[in-house]
């Protein structure tokens, strides 16, 4: 190898050099102080980059931003989600016990990881919380209105489904129905979650999902 | 929805995230903008686009993709307005780490005395976490100048520290 290791130096620093040229590399570092000063160097500064500390700044920047706000600068409500999902009934019923699952966990975490006794009487609001009042109120109920109108469709047309689609289209809708129910009874302890309100409105997502398509199989049998 | 709710809701997203995106702010812009007003910028746009957040990650990491693509959009349109190619050579600083000045320097002190482009590429790279491939995307250059910038600036940093 000739001279010294130069940039790639920094390429060892991150796991960026393999096979024989990572073995020329080291037998140069192993018989090169400059070059092994210089790695363990980098190699310092790159640990200590990692751990920087974020710094707030010196003074509150809120009030400009605010006035900003003010002056007209408008948010747009968030839309319910309109992906279409292409998952057969079993796959629905899966993913429905994976959101179950998740769910658990993520609510427990939220409840008792937030302390909302402890947080400002304006953020306690149910009606002042991030996502209910910045963009998810305006879809959850979106949600619920279709949800109703599809169970409605649903139950004049469940005679046309087998057994087995019934069995686990219930499973299904009785698992994301559990979710949602932790969902909102965690958000009646902390309305102004993001994670919470998001999490609510995905639930829901999925519930039309599933209603969408076992009422479009019922309606094709 | 209420204004005066939904202001409250963001201020409460501002407090939770605004030292991350200062911080962000600061080490990549050095000494060359305002910090403090490009941050303000930041959360403005964001509250414009909050129609544009689906939930899908985490509303920091939203933001602070929003971030660092406005930072580097300013660092753009400031190297347009001066009539030159941002391209992270500045001889007089490197002159100035070689001839000394970096004395008593912490690791934030000696990233504010990098070059620009050396100093986003760290920033983004070493503290940040981004990838080559990512930076190389977002700042318009290939991976190849974003790994010479990264080794240069790790190198300028060894000579400032260890003055």
């Amino acid at each position: 190898m000739d001279g010294h290791l130069g940039e790639r130096l920094s390429a060892l620093v991150d796991g960026e050099v393999a096979g024989p040229e990572l073995a020329a590399a080291e037998a140069h570092l192993t018989a090169c102080a400059e070059c092994r000063s210089a790695y363990d160097a980098l190699l310092g500064i790159r640990r200590h980059a990692q751990a920087l500390d974020d710094r707030p700044p010196e003074r509150d920047l809120w009030t400009g931003i605010a006035a900003r706000l003010s002056e007209g600068a408008d948010v747009v409500p968030l839309a319910p989600r309109r992906r279409r999902l292409a998952f057969s009934i079993p796959q629905l019923a899966a993913a429905a016990l994976v959101l179950m699952s998740v769910s658990a966990g993520a609510v427990l975490l939220a409840t008792h990881a937030r302390r909302p006794a402890a947080a400002p009487a304006a953020f306690s609001s149910p009606t002042a919380g991030p996502i209910a009042g910045l963009a998810s109120a305006k879809g959850v109920e979106s949600y619920d209105t279709a949800i109703r109108d599809l169970e409605t469709t649903l139950a004049t047309r469940r005679s046309t489904l087998d057994t087995g689609t019934v069995r686990a289209v219930q499973q299904s809708l009785g698992i994301i129905d559990a979710a949602i129910r932790q969902a909102e009874a965690a958000l009646a302890q902390d309305p102004n979650s993001m994670y919470l309100n998001s999490h609510l409105e995905h639930a829901l997502g999925r519930k039309l999902e599933v209603l969408r398509r076992v009422t479009t199989l019922a309606a094709a049998s | 929805m209420a204004a005066s709710g939904d202001q409250r809701a963001f201020e409460r997203l501002y407090r939770q995230h605004v030292a991350r995106i200062h911080s962000l702010t600061r080490r990549m812009l050095g000494s060359d903008g305002d910090p403090d007003e490009l941050t303000q910028d930041i959360f403005v746009r964001a509250w414009e686009r909050l129609g544009t957040y689906r939930g899908e990650a985490a509303f920091g990491t939203w933001l602070h993709r929003l971030a660092v693509n406005a930072i580097l959009n300013w660092r753009r349109s400031e190297a347009s307005a001066r009539g030159r190619i941002d391209d992270g050579v500045d001889a007089e600083l490197v002159e100035g780490v070689r001839s000394g000045g970096g004395e008593g320097l912490d690791l934030e002190g000696a990233i504010q005395r990098l070059p620009p482009g050396a100093r986003q590429v760290f920033v983004l790279h070493d503290v940040q976490g981004f990838k080559h491939e990512e930076i190389a995307t977002m700042m318009g250059v290939t991976p190849g100048t974003s790994k010479a910038q990264l080794h240069r600036a790790r190198m300028l940093l060894r000579a400032l520290l260890e003055r």
